[in-house]
C-alpha cells in the first residue's frame, strides 16, 4: 500500500516533466493494486471461505471515516515527445533541465555544502520513445560520476541515474567544479558547490544552515531543562540516552522525555507528566543552537504530534524564546478549529 | 491532521552566527517531533515530511 502511494508520487512528477518514466510507473502501480486482489482472494479462500466476502469493502485511499468518496491513485500517462530529447534533473530538488540554450541550462548540486555528504546524483530521462545519446564530463579531480556516457530509449531504458561522489582530499583550495552533460538539445552545466560551513569553536550540536534553512529532529537537543521534586532545574545535555525521570541523578518532577521512534520522522520529545499546566519560571524547556549567515526575521516552524488538546478549551500552549530575549507563548491549536465535540467533559 | 502532523510558525530574530532557541512546555499534551527555521519569505519546498535534517556539529 505504501510503495503505491510513493509510486503515485512519483508517477506525477515524472508526468510533469513528460518523462517517459511515468508510464512505466503506471505499470508498476497497477501491479501493486494487483497484489491487492490477490490477497483478497487469497483471503476469500482461507478456511474453505470462512471470510469470503470479507475483503469486497473499499480499503484505498479514503477521505472520510468510510469508504463513501474513497479515490484509487489517479495515474498519469504521458505521450511521447517527437525528437529525440532528454532531461537532466537534479536529485532531492527541482531543477531540471533540456540544456536548450534558450531556457535554463545551469542546474545546482549543492548537496556537498555538507560535510557528512559523500555522494549525490542526478538523474538523465527520456521524453521521447526514441534513442537518445547523453555524455558527461567533469574536470574536477576530486569529483567523479557512475557513468559517462549512454543511450536512452524511453522504453527498455528511459532513466539511467548518475551518482557523484566527492573526495574531499583531492580538493586542494578548489570548492566548485562543473559536470557538463551533452544531450540532444544541448547541454546541461551542473556547477557543484562544495564549499564547507565555518565550524570552528561551534558547541556540540549546533545545527549548521548549508540549504537555505535549517531542520532539527527534536530529539536533538543541545540541552534540556527539567524540573526537580523542589521546583529546582535540572539541566541534561544533549546527546545522553537520558529519556526518562527514573533514570539515575537527581529525581525529576516534570520534564520532557524521548519517544523514541514515535511521530512521521525520527521521534517525539513528549512533556510529562501528562496531567500538568506549567507556569511561568516553572517550565521545563528544550535548548537548541543554530547558525545563520544573516540578521533578521526567520520563521521558526513547530512540527507537533496531531492529537486533541487534554480539555475542551482547544488549547495546546507552548513558549518560544530566542537568545535569552521575552517568553512569547502561543497555541499550536489554529484559530476556529473545533476538536472533539465540545461536551466530553 | 490529515497528514498526520499539527505544525505552528512564529517570526523570531536572529542575528548573524550562533543563536539560542528555546522552546518551553505550557500546557500538557505537548509533544515536539521537529523544528524548521528559515527567513521570512523563504519557506523551503513543500514536503510531507518536511525539510530532510540539517547538519550539526558532532554529527556521525
Amino acid at each position: 500500500m505504501q510503495k503505491m502511494w510513493l509510486l503515485t508520487g512519483k508517477n506525477h512528477y515524472a508526468a510533469k516533466l513528460n518523462m517517459m518514466e511515468a508510464n512505466q510507473l503506471v505499470e508498476e502501480i497497477k501491479a501493486c493494486l494487483q497484489r491487492d486482489q490477490e490477497l483478497i482472494d487469497e483471503y476469500h479462500r482461507m478456511e474453505n471461505g470462512k471470510w469470503c466476502g470479507m475483503g469486497l469493502s473499499e480499503h484505498i485511499g479514503f477521505i472520510h471515516w468510510n469508504e463513501y468518496e474513497c479515490r484509487y491513485p489517479v495515474l498519469m500517462l504521458v505521450m511521447p515527445a517527437r525528437k529525440n530529447r532528454l532531461i537532466v534533473s537534479v536529485d532531492g530538488t527541482t531543477q531540471h533541465s533540456e540544456g536548450s540554450s534558450w531556457h535554463v541550462n545551469t542546474l545546482y548540486m549543492n548537496d556537498f555544502r555538507r560535510p557528512d555528504v559523500t555522494k549525490a546524483s542526478f538523474t538523465i530521462s527520456s521524453v521521447s520513445d526514441l534513442e537518445a545519446a547523453y555524455e558527461i564530463t567533469c574536470e574536477a579531480p576530486w569529483l567523479s560520476c557512475s557513468g559517462q556516457k549512454g543511450i536512452l530509449d524511453g522504453k527498455r531504458k528511459a532513466t539511467e541515474r548518475i551518482i557523484v561522489t566527492i573526495d574531499r582530499s583531492k580538493m586542494g583550495n578548489e570548492t566548485e567544479a562543473l559536470i557538463k552533460v551533452k544531450i540532444p538539445s544541448g547541454v546541461v552545466t551542473i556547477i557543484v558547490d562544495a564549499k564547507q560551513p565555518e565550524l570552528s569553536g561551534l558547541p556540540e550540536r549546533t545545527f549548521v544552515d548549508t540549504y537555505g534553512y535549517i531542520s532539527i529532529e527534536a530529539e536533538h537537543y543541545h540541552a534540556k531543562y527539567d524540573l526537580g521534586e523542589k521546583g529546582e532545574v535540572i539541566k541534561t545535555n544533549g546527546g545522553k540516552k537520558d529519556g526518562s525521570a527514573e533514570t539515575e541523578g537527581p529525581k525529576k518532577a516534570a520534564g520532557f522525555q524521548v519517544l523514541d521512534g514515535y511521530g512521521k520522522t525520527l521521534s517525539g520529545v513528549k512533556v510529562f507528566p501528562t496531567t500538568r499546566y506549567f507556569t511561568p519560571g516553572q517550565r521545563p524547556s528544550l535548548e537548541y543552537l543554530f547558525v545563520v549567515d544573516n540578521p533578521g526575521f526567520y520563521v521558526v516552524e513547530l512540527y507537533t504530534q496531531p492529537s486533541n488538546p487534554v480539555s475542551p478549551e482547544n488549547t495546546i500552549y507552548y513558549g518560544i524564546q530566542v537568545n535569552d530575549r521575552e517568553i512569547n507563548v502561543y497555541n499550536t491549536i489554529p484559530e476556529g478549529q473545533r476538536v472533539g465535540d465540545g461536551d466530553y467533559q | 491532521m490529515l497528514n498526520n502532523i499539527r505544525r505552528h510558525a512564529s517570526e523570531v530574530t536572529c542575528h548573524a552566527g550562533l543563536n539560542k532557541l528555546r522552546i518551553y512546555a505550557v500546557s500538557p499534551a505537548f509533544v515536539l517531533e521537529k523544528l524548521v527555521i528559515y527567513p521570512v519569505g523563504k519557506e523551503p519546498a513543500e514536503s510531507y515530511l518536511g525539510p530532510p535534517e540539517s547538519y550539526y556539529v558532532g554529527k556521525e
